[in-house]
Protein backbone atom coordinates (compact mmCIF):
# COMPACT_ATOMS: atom_id res chain seq x y z
CA UNK A 1 0.00 0.00 0.00
CA UNK A 2 1.36 3.20 -1.00
CA UNK A 3 2.15 5.70 2.21
CA UNK A 4 3.15 9.31 1.67
CA UNK A 5 5.99 10.89 3.62
CA UNK A 6 6.37 14.55 4.52
CA UNK A 7 9.98 15.05 5.01
CA UNK A 8 10.97 17.91 6.55
CA UNK A 9 13.67 20.69 4.93
CA UNK A 10 16.34 19.55 7.21
CA UNK A 11 16.12 15.97 5.86
CA UNK A 12 15.25 17.05 2.17
CA UNK A 13 19.13 16.41 1.71
CA UNK A 14 19.07 12.93 2.35
CA UNK A 15 16.01 12.83 -0.24
CA UNK A 16 17.04 14.37 -3.05
CA UNK A 17 15.26 17.32 -2.14
CA UNK A 18 12.00 15.77 -2.34
CA UNK A 19 9.48 17.10 0.22
CA UNK A 20 7.04 13.86 -0.14
CA UNK A 21 8.14 10.34 -0.38
CA UNK A 22 5.80 8.05 -1.22
CA UNK A 23 6.98 3.89 -0.14
CA UNK A 24 5.28 0.99 0.74
CA UNK A 25 4.40 -0.44 4.19
CA UNK A 26 1.23 -1.08 6.72
CA UNK A 27 2.51 0.34 9.48
CA UNK A 28 5.04 2.81 10.47
CA UNK A 29 7.72 1.24 10.90
CA UNK A 30 7.62 -0.36 8.13
CA UNK A 31 7.24 2.96 6.03
CA UNK A 32 10.04 4.42 7.64
CA UNK A 33 12.38 1.25 6.97
CA UNK A 34 11.03 1.89 3.25
CA UNK A 35 12.25 5.28 3.02
CA UNK A 36 15.56 4.40 4.61
CA UNK A 37 16.11 1.67 2.19
CA UNK A 38 14.90 4.17 -0.86
CA UNK A 39 16.82 6.93 0.74
CA UNK A 40 19.66 5.44 3.08
CA UNK A 41 20.46 7.73 6.54
CA UNK A 42 16.73 8.61 7.02
CA UNK A 43 16.42 5.93 9.69
CA UNK A 44 19.66 6.92 12.01
CA UNK A 45 18.14 10.75 11.75
CA UNK A 46 14.96 9.73 12.80
CA UNK A 47 15.46 6.83 14.89
CA UNK A 48 17.89 6.13 17.69
CA UNK A 49 20.01 2.63 18.28
CA UNK A 50 17.18 1.63 20.36
CA UNK A 51 14.66 2.38 17.30
CA UNK A 52 12.72 4.86 19.10
CA UNK A 53 12.05 8.39 17.48
CA UNK A 54 14.59 10.68 18.85
CA UNK A 55 13.91 13.49 21.01
CA UNK A 56 14.26 16.43 19.00
CA UNK A 57 11.97 14.55 16.25
CA UNK A 58 8.36 14.08 15.47
CA UNK A 59 6.35 11.39 13.41
CA UNK A 60 2.86 11.93 12.98
CA UNK A 61 0.54 9.47 11.40
CA UNK A 62 -2.33 12.08 9.97
CA UNK A 63 -2.96 14.13 13.28
CA UNK A 64 -1.58 12.68 15.94
CA UNK A 65 1.89 12.50 17.21
CA UNK A 66 3.02 8.49 17.14
CA UNK A 67 4.15 8.68 20.90
CA UNK A 68 0.76 9.14 21.63
CA UNK A 69 -0.90 6.45 18.96
CA UNK A 70 1.35 2.76 18.76
CA UNK A 71 4.49 4.07 18.37
CA UNK A 72 6.44 2.31 15.25
CA UNK A 73 3.38 -0.45 15.24
CA UNK A 74 0.87 2.40 14.28
CA UNK A 75 -1.62 1.11 11.61
CA UNK A 76 -1.10 3.19 7.96
CA UNK A 77 -3.20 3.00 5.08
CA UNK A 78 -3.65 4.98 1.74
CA UNK A 79 -5.23 7.83 3.38
CA UNK A 80 -2.57 8.04 6.28
CA UNK A 81 -0.07 10.40 5.74
CA UNK A 82 3.43 10.36 7.72
CA UNK A 83 4.61 13.60 8.79
CA UNK A 84 8.45 13.59 9.98
CA UNK A 85 8.59 16.79 11.86
CA UNK A 86 11.44 18.65 13.82
CA UNK A 87 10.70 19.54 17.29
CA UNK A 88 10.57 22.76 18.44
CA UNK A 89 11.84 23.07 21.78
CA UNK A 90 13.45 24.04 24.96
CA UNK A 91 13.75 25.18 28.26
CA UNK A 92 15.81 27.73 30.70
CA UNK B 1 34.08 66.12 21.32
CA UNK B 2 30.82 66.00 19.18
CA UNK B 3 27.30 65.64 20.31
CA UNK B 4 25.29 62.33 19.34
CA UNK B 5 22.45 60.61 19.78
CA UNK B 6 22.61 58.50 22.70
CA UNK B 7 20.56 55.95 21.27
CA UNK B 8 22.70 55.78 17.60
CA UNK B 9 25.21 55.23 19.87
CA UNK B 10 23.51 52.34 21.60
CA UNK B 11 23.06 50.68 18.32
CA UNK B 12 26.37 51.85 17.13
CA UNK B 13 28.49 49.98 19.58
CA UNK B 14 25.92 47.32 20.13
CA UNK B 15 26.90 45.93 16.89
CA UNK B 16 30.26 45.20 19.01
CA UNK B 17 28.18 43.37 22.05
CA UNK B 18 29.02 39.60 20.92
CA UNK B 19 31.20 37.62 23.38
CA UNK B 20 32.65 34.92 21.51
CA UNK B 21 33.32 31.29 22.76
CA UNK B 22 30.78 31.30 25.16
CA UNK B 23 30.07 27.56 24.83
CA UNK B 24 26.44 25.38 26.47
CA UNK B 25 28.17 25.00 29.95
CA UNK B 26 29.80 28.70 30.32
CA UNK B 27 26.33 30.26 29.14
CA UNK B 28 24.61 28.15 31.86
CA UNK B 29 27.43 29.58 34.61
CA UNK B 30 26.86 33.16 33.22
CA UNK B 31 23.26 32.67 33.74
CA UNK B 32 23.78 31.40 37.40
CA UNK B 33 24.47 34.85 38.02
CA UNK B 34 23.12 38.28 39.74
CA UNK B 35 24.18 41.68 38.69
CA UNK B 36 23.74 44.36 40.88
CA UNK B 37 23.74 47.76 38.89
CA UNK B 38 23.48 50.81 40.95
CA UNK B 39 24.60 54.65 39.90
CA UNK B 40 25.05 58.16 41.45
CA UNK B 41 21.79 58.99 39.99
CA UNK B 42 23.09 60.99 37.34
CA UNK B 43 22.00 61.21 33.63
CA UNK B 44 25.64 60.08 31.90
CA UNK B 45 25.44 56.96 34.93
CA UNK B 46 21.60 56.10 34.54
CA UNK B 47 22.43 55.76 30.67
CA UNK B 48 25.92 53.45 30.96
CA UNK B 49 23.55 51.74 33.76
CA UNK B 50 20.70 50.93 31.03
CA UNK B 51 23.10 50.02 28.56
CA UNK B 52 25.07 47.80 30.70
CA UNK B 53 22.27 45.82 31.84
CA UNK B 54 20.90 45.70 28.24
CA UNK B 55 24.64 44.02 27.37
CA UNK B 56 24.28 41.69 30.26
CA UNK B 57 21.12 40.47 29.83
CA UNK B 58 22.01 39.73 25.79
CA UNK B 59 24.93 38.09 26.84
CA UNK B 60 22.92 35.62 29.34
CA UNK B 61 23.29 37.00 32.67
CA UNK B 62 20.45 35.51 35.35
CA UNK B 63 19.27 37.89 37.49
CA UNK B 64 19.86 41.48 37.50
CA UNK B 65 19.04 44.31 39.74
CA UNK B 66 18.90 48.10 38.86
CA UNK B 67 19.12 50.39 42.18
CA UNK B 68 16.51 53.13 42.18
CA UNK B 69 18.04 55.21 44.65
CA UNK B 70 20.86 57.52 43.95
CA UNK B 71 23.95 56.16 45.81
CA UNK B 72 26.88 59.10 46.93
CA UNK B 73 29.71 57.41 46.43
CA UNK B 74 31.90 54.82 44.85
CA UNK B 75 32.56 53.13 48.21
CA UNK B 76 31.93 49.62 48.08
CA UNK B 77 29.93 49.52 51.37
CA UNK B 78 27.64 52.32 49.86
CA UNK B 79 26.65 49.17 47.20
CA UNK B 80 24.83 47.46 50.54
CA UNK B 81 21.87 48.88 49.55
CA UNK B 82 21.49 48.04 46.02
CA UNK B 83 22.16 44.66 47.23
CA UNK B 84 19.44 45.21 49.91
CA UNK B 85 16.80 45.73 46.92
CA UNK B 86 17.66 42.58 45.28
CA UNK B 87 16.97 41.24 48.81
CA UNK B 88 13.21 41.93 48.08
CA UNK B 89 13.26 39.68 45.64
CA UNK B 90 15.46 36.85 47.20
CA UNK B 91 15.31 34.39 45.04
CA UNK B 92 15.71 32.10 48.38
CA UNK B 93 12.23 32.79 49.51
CA UNK B 94 11.13 31.09 46.13
CA UNK B 95 12.98 28.29 47.19
CA UNK B 96 15.88 29.01 44.46
CA UNK B 97 19.57 28.81 45.72
CA UNK B 98 21.18 32.11 46.07
CA UNK B 99 23.08 33.60 42.98
CA UNK B 100 26.36 34.72 43.27
CA UNK B 101 26.72 38.74 42.64
CA UNK B 102 28.54 41.41 40.65
CA UNK B 103 28.10 44.98 41.05
CA UNK B 104 28.75 47.82 38.75
CA UNK B 105 28.36 51.32 40.22
CA UNK B 106 28.67 53.95 37.72
CA UNK B 107 28.70 57.54 38.78
CA UNK B 108 29.75 60.75 37.23
CA UNK B 109 33.56 61.85 38.22
CA UNK B 110 36.55 63.54 37.56
CA UNK B 111 37.25 63.50 33.47
CA UNK B 112 32.92 64.10 32.92
CA UNK B 113 31.92 60.12 34.04
CA UNK B 114 33.29 57.06 35.36
CA UNK B 115 32.72 53.95 36.02
CA UNK B 116 33.89 51.47 39.13
CA UNK B 117 33.75 47.63 37.94
CA UNK B 118 33.55 46.22 41.41
CA UNK B 119 34.34 42.14 40.30
CA UNK B 120 32.44 41.04 44.07
CA UNK B 121 32.14 37.06 44.00
CA UNK B 122 30.57 36.14 46.87
CA UNK B 123 27.89 33.69 47.46
CA UNK B 124 25.94 35.26 50.36
CA UNK B 125 26.20 39.02 50.92
CA UNK B 126 22.74 39.44 50.19
CA UNK B 127 22.55 40.90 53.75
CA UNK B 128 23.55 44.48 54.40
CA UNK B 129 27.49 44.63 55.23
CA UNK B 130 28.46 41.33 54.14
CA UNK B 131 30.29 39.57 51.54
CA UNK B 132 32.66 42.73 50.28
CA UNK B 133 35.62 40.21 51.59
CA UNK B 134 35.95 38.71 48.14
CA UNK B 135 35.84 42.31 45.95
CA UNK B 136 38.07 40.89 43.05
CA UNK B 137 39.31 43.97 41.32
CA UNK B 138 38.30 47.49 41.22
CA UNK B 139 38.91 48.91 37.35
CA UNK B 140 38.10 53.07 37.36
CA UNK B 141 37.13 53.68 33.78
CA UNK B 142 37.06 56.98 33.12
CA UNK B 143 35.77 59.06 29.90
CA UNK B 144 37.41 61.80 28.81
CA UNK B 145 41.13 62.54 28.34
CA UNK B 146 43.05 63.46 32.09
CA UNK B 147 45.94 65.05 29.73
CA UNK B 148 44.27 67.31 28.11
CA UNK B 149 40.88 67.44 30.24
CA UNK B 150 38.73 66.94 27.67
CA UNK B 151 35.09 66.50 29.41
CA UNK B 152 33.03 63.46 28.20
CA UNK B 153 29.47 63.98 28.42
CA UNK B 154 26.01 61.65 28.03
CA UNK B 155 26.50 60.69 24.51
CA UNK B 156 29.75 58.88 25.65
CA UNK B 157 27.80 56.83 27.78
CA UNK B 158 26.58 53.73 25.82
CA UNK B 159 29.84 53.24 25.20
CA UNK B 160 31.08 53.38 29.00
CA UNK B 161 28.12 50.95 29.73
CA UNK B 162 28.93 48.76 26.48
CA UNK B 163 32.75 48.36 28.06
CA UNK B 164 31.88 48.06 31.19
CA UNK B 165 29.41 45.33 30.73
CA UNK B 166 31.34 43.29 28.59
CA UNK B 167 34.48 43.45 31.02
CA UNK B 168 32.52 42.09 33.43
CA UNK B 169 30.72 39.50 31.64
CA UNK B 170 34.01 38.48 29.85
CA UNK B 171 35.68 38.37 33.72
CA UNK B 172 32.11 36.35 34.86
CA UNK B 173 32.97 33.91 32.01
CA UNK B 174 36.93 33.38 32.31
CA UNK B 175 37.71 34.93 29.06
CA UNK B 176 39.63 37.55 28.36
CA UNK B 177 38.05 41.16 27.06
CA UNK B 178 37.94 41.05 23.58
CA UNK B 179 40.27 43.59 21.49
CA UNK B 180 38.98 46.94 23.12
CA UNK B 181 36.14 48.78 21.06
CA UNK B 182 37.16 51.63 22.81
CA UNK B 183 41.04 52.79 23.54
CA UNK B 184 42.50 51.50 26.17
CA UNK B 185 45.24 53.52 27.78
CA UNK B 186 47.12 51.98 30.71
CA UNK B 187 49.42 54.41 32.63
CA UNK B 188 53.19 53.64 32.08
CA UNK B 189 54.90 54.83 34.92
CA UNK B 190 52.88 52.71 38.02
CA UNK B 191 51.02 49.96 38.05
CA UNK B 192 48.26 51.52 39.25
CA UNK B 193 45.06 49.32 38.04
CA UNK B 194 42.93 52.25 36.76
CA UNK B 195 42.57 52.20 33.18
CA UNK B 196 41.83 55.07 30.63
CA UNK B 197 39.34 55.23 28.27
CA UNK B 198 39.71 57.93 25.61
CA UNK B 199 36.29 58.93 24.33
CA UNK B 200 34.59 57.05 21.30
CA UNK B 201 34.95 59.88 19.30
CA UNK B 202 38.44 60.46 19.79
CA UNK B 203 39.76 56.83 19.61
CA UNK B 204 41.18 56.10 16.10
CA UNK B 205 40.10 54.06 13.50
CA UNK B 206 38.92 51.10 15.24
CA UNK B 207 35.93 52.81 16.20
CA UNK B 208 35.93 55.22 12.95
CA UNK B 209 35.56 51.74 11.01
CA UNK B 210 31.93 51.11 12.42
CA UNK B 211 30.05 53.05 9.90
CA UNK B 212 27.90 55.73 11.81
CA UNK B 213 25.18 53.93 9.46
CA UNK B 214 21.20 53.53 10.75
CA UNK B 215 20.50 50.34 13.05
CA UNK B 216 21.11 47.37 11.87
CA UNK B 217 18.04 45.78 10.33
CA UNK B 218 16.64 43.02 12.76
CA UNK B 219 14.30 40.95 13.71
CA UNK B 220 13.83 41.85 17.26
CA UNK B 221 14.06 45.78 15.78
CA UNK B 222 11.07 44.78 13.60
CA UNK B 223 9.40 43.13 16.20
CA UNK B 224 9.48 46.42 18.40
CA UNK B 225 7.79 48.52 15.91
CA UNK B 226 5.36 45.87 15.27
CA UNK B 227 3.23 46.07 18.72
CA UNK B 228 0.35 44.02 17.89
CA UNK B 229 2.95 41.05 17.34
CA UNK B 230 4.76 42.18 20.30
CA UNK B 231 1.64 42.50 22.64
CA UNK B 232 0.41 39.53 22.06
CA UNK B 233 3.82 37.47 22.52
CA UNK B 234 3.88 39.41 25.96
CA UNK B 235 0.08 38.68 26.58
CA UNK B 236 0.75 35.00 25.99
CA UNK B 237 4.36 34.87 28.07
CA UNK B 238 1.58 35.87 31.22
CA UNK B 239 -0.96 34.21 30.79
CA UNK B 240 0.83 30.46 30.72
CA UNK B 241 3.33 31.45 33.59
CA UNK B 242 3.94 30.13 35.68
CA UNK B 243 4.09 27.72 32.96
CA UNK B 244 6.85 28.35 29.62
CA UNK B 245 4.50 29.83 27.23
CA UNK B 246 5.96 29.72 23.83
CA UNK B 247 5.06 30.24 19.89
CA UNK B 248 6.08 31.83 16.33
CA UNK B 249 6.16 34.85 14.23
CA UNK B 250 5.46 34.58 11.20
CA UNK B 251 5.39 37.05 8.15
CA UNK B 252 2.22 37.72 6.10
CA UNK B 253 1.90 38.21 2.87
CA UNK B 254 1.55 41.80 3.47
CA UNK B 255 5.18 42.05 4.82
CA UNK B 256 4.52 42.29 8.32
CA UNK B 257 4.53 39.90 11.60
CA UNK B 258 2.30 38.29 13.26
CA UNK B 259 2.74 36.45 16.36
CA UNK B 260 1.36 32.81 16.60
CA UNK B 261 0.80 31.85 20.57
CA UNK B 262 0.83 28.03 20.74
CA UNK B 263 0.34 25.61 23.87
CA UNK B 264 2.95 24.39 25.55
CA UNK B 265 2.58 20.36 24.83
CA UNK B 266 5.49 19.71 27.45
CA UNK B 267 3.21 18.36 30.18
CA UNK B 268 1.50 16.22 28.20
CA UNK B 269 5.05 14.41 26.60
CA UNK B 270 6.56 14.74 30.73
CA UNK B 271 3.11 12.35 30.94
CA UNK B 272 3.51 9.72 28.86
CA UNK B 273 7.49 9.91 28.88
CA UNK B 274 9.28 11.11 31.60
CA UNK B 275 12.52 9.36 31.36
CA UNK B 276 12.77 11.22 27.57
CA UNK B 277 11.23 14.16 28.75
CA UNK B 278 12.22 14.72 32.13
CA UNK B 279 11.19 18.15 32.56
CA UNK B 280 7.27 19.74 32.88
CA UNK B 281 5.98 23.20 31.68
CA UNK B 282 7.50 24.86 34.49
CA UNK B 283 11.08 24.61 33.02
CA UNK B 284 10.72 23.39 29.41
CA UNK B 285 8.15 23.72 26.14
CA UNK B 286 7.55 22.10 23.41
CA UNK B 287 5.34 23.87 20.27
CA UNK B 288 3.08 21.87 18.52
CA UNK B 289 5.04 21.96 15.49
CA UNK B 290 2.19 21.66 13.07
CA UNK B 291 0.74 24.68 13.62
CA UNK B 292 4.14 26.46 11.96
CA UNK B 293 4.05 23.50 9.43
CA UNK B 294 0.51 24.78 8.29
CA UNK B 295 1.02 28.63 8.79
CA UNK B 296 4.28 27.69 6.02
CA UNK B 297 2.15 25.73 4.00
CA UNK B 298 -0.16 28.80 3.90
CA UNK B 299 2.62 31.15 2.48
CA UNK B 300 3.51 32.68 5.87
CA UNK B 301 7.37 31.47 6.57
CA UNK B 302 8.49 30.93 9.96
CA UNK B 303 10.48 34.27 11.06
CA UNK B 304 10.81 34.09 15.08
CA UNK B 305 10.24 30.87 17.76
CA UNK B 306 9.55 32.71 21.07
CA UNK B 307 9.20 30.89 24.63
CA UNK B 308 9.87 31.78 28.19
CA UNK B 309 11.77 31.00 30.91
CA UNK B 310 9.86 31.32 34.19
CA UNK B 311 12.06 33.08 37.34
CA UNK B 312 15.23 33.15 34.87
CA UNK B 313 16.51 35.06 32.99
CA UNK B 314 16.35 35.85 28.99
CA UNK B 315 19.29 34.14 28.26
CA UNK B 316 19.52 31.42 25.24
CA UNK B 317 20.10 27.49 27.43
CA UNK B 318 21.65 24.84 26.53
CA UNK B 319 18.55 23.04 26.50
CA UNK B 320 17.71 25.72 23.93
CA UNK B 321 20.92 25.12 21.82
CA UNK B 322 20.41 21.61 22.21
CA UNK B 323 16.89 21.47 20.97
CA UNK B 324 17.17 24.20 18.00
CA UNK B 325 20.60 22.95 16.53
CA UNK B 326 20.43 19.13 17.60
CA UNK B 327 23.59 18.37 17.16
CA UNK B 328 25.35 21.64 16.19
CA UNK B 329 22.57 21.88 13.00
CA UNK B 330 20.24 24.57 13.38
CA UNK B 331 16.93 23.19 12.14
CA UNK B 332 15.39 26.78 11.08
CA UNK B 333 19.11 28.47 10.48
CA UNK B 334 17.14 32.01 9.56
CA UNK B 335 14.83 32.17 12.40
CA UNK B 336 15.60 33.99 15.48
CA UNK B 337 14.69 32.82 18.91
CA UNK B 338 13.00 35.37 21.16
CA UNK B 339 13.45 34.60 24.57
CA UNK B 340 11.52 36.43 27.52
CA UNK B 341 12.24 36.39 31.57
CA UNK B 342 8.75 36.45 32.96
CA UNK B 343 9.34 36.64 36.51
CA UNK B 344 6.37 36.98 39.25
CA UNK B 345 3.67 36.48 35.68
CA UNK B 346 5.57 39.95 34.23
CA UNK B 347 7.53 39.93 31.07
CA UNK B 348 10.68 41.77 32.71
CA UNK B 349 13.39 41.53 29.94
CA UNK B 350 13.73 39.75 26.22
CA UNK B 351 16.25 39.07 24.12
CA UNK B 352 16.32 37.22 20.53
CA UNK B 353 19.21 35.13 19.47
CA UNK B 354 20.31 34.28 15.65
CA UNK B 355 22.43 31.41 14.67
CA UNK B 356 25.67 32.44 13.81
CA UNK B 357 26.93 30.20 11.02
CA UNK B 358 30.64 31.36 11.50
CA UNK B 359 31.07 30.62 15.35
CA UNK B 360 28.18 27.70 15.18
CA UNK B 361 26.35 29.34 17.90
CA UNK B 362 23.27 31.24 19.05
CA UNK B 363 24.01 34.87 20.00
CA UNK B 364 21.71 37.80 21.22
CA UNK B 365 20.88 40.49 18.56
CA UNK B 366 20.56 44.13 19.56
CA UNK B 367 17.75 45.30 21.09
CA UNK B 368 17.22 43.27 23.97
CA UNK B 369 17.72 43.61 27.31
CA UNK B 370 14.91 44.60 30.48
CA UNK B 371 11.37 45.77 29.99
CA UNK B 372 10.43 49.44 31.37
CA UNK B 373 8.32 48.72 34.69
Amino acid sequence: MSIRIKIPTPLRKFTANKDVVEVEGSNVGEALRALDAAHPGMWAKICDDNGKVRRFINVYAGDDDIRFLEGMATPVDAKTEISIIPAIAGGC
Amino acid sequence: MTTRDPIALLERYGRQLLVEGVEPARQVALGDWCLAVATDGSDVARLAADVALRYAVGAGIGRYCLADAALADSNPEDLDPAVERIGGADPSAAGLARPPVAHLYFARRRYGASVDLLLTEHDDGWEQGAGHDAVVSTVVLELGDPQDGAQAGPEDAPGLGTLAARLLVCHLLGLEPLPAVLHLRWPDDDADPEVHVRAPSESGAEVADLADGAAPPGLLAELQRTPAALDAILAHASADYPNEACGFVVRDADGSLRAVPTRNLQDRYHAIDPETYPRTSRTAFKLDERVIVREEEAGHPLQIIFHTHCEAGAYFSAEDARAAAPGGEPIFPDAGHLVLSVMGGVVRALALFRFDAVSGRFVPELGGGPLPR
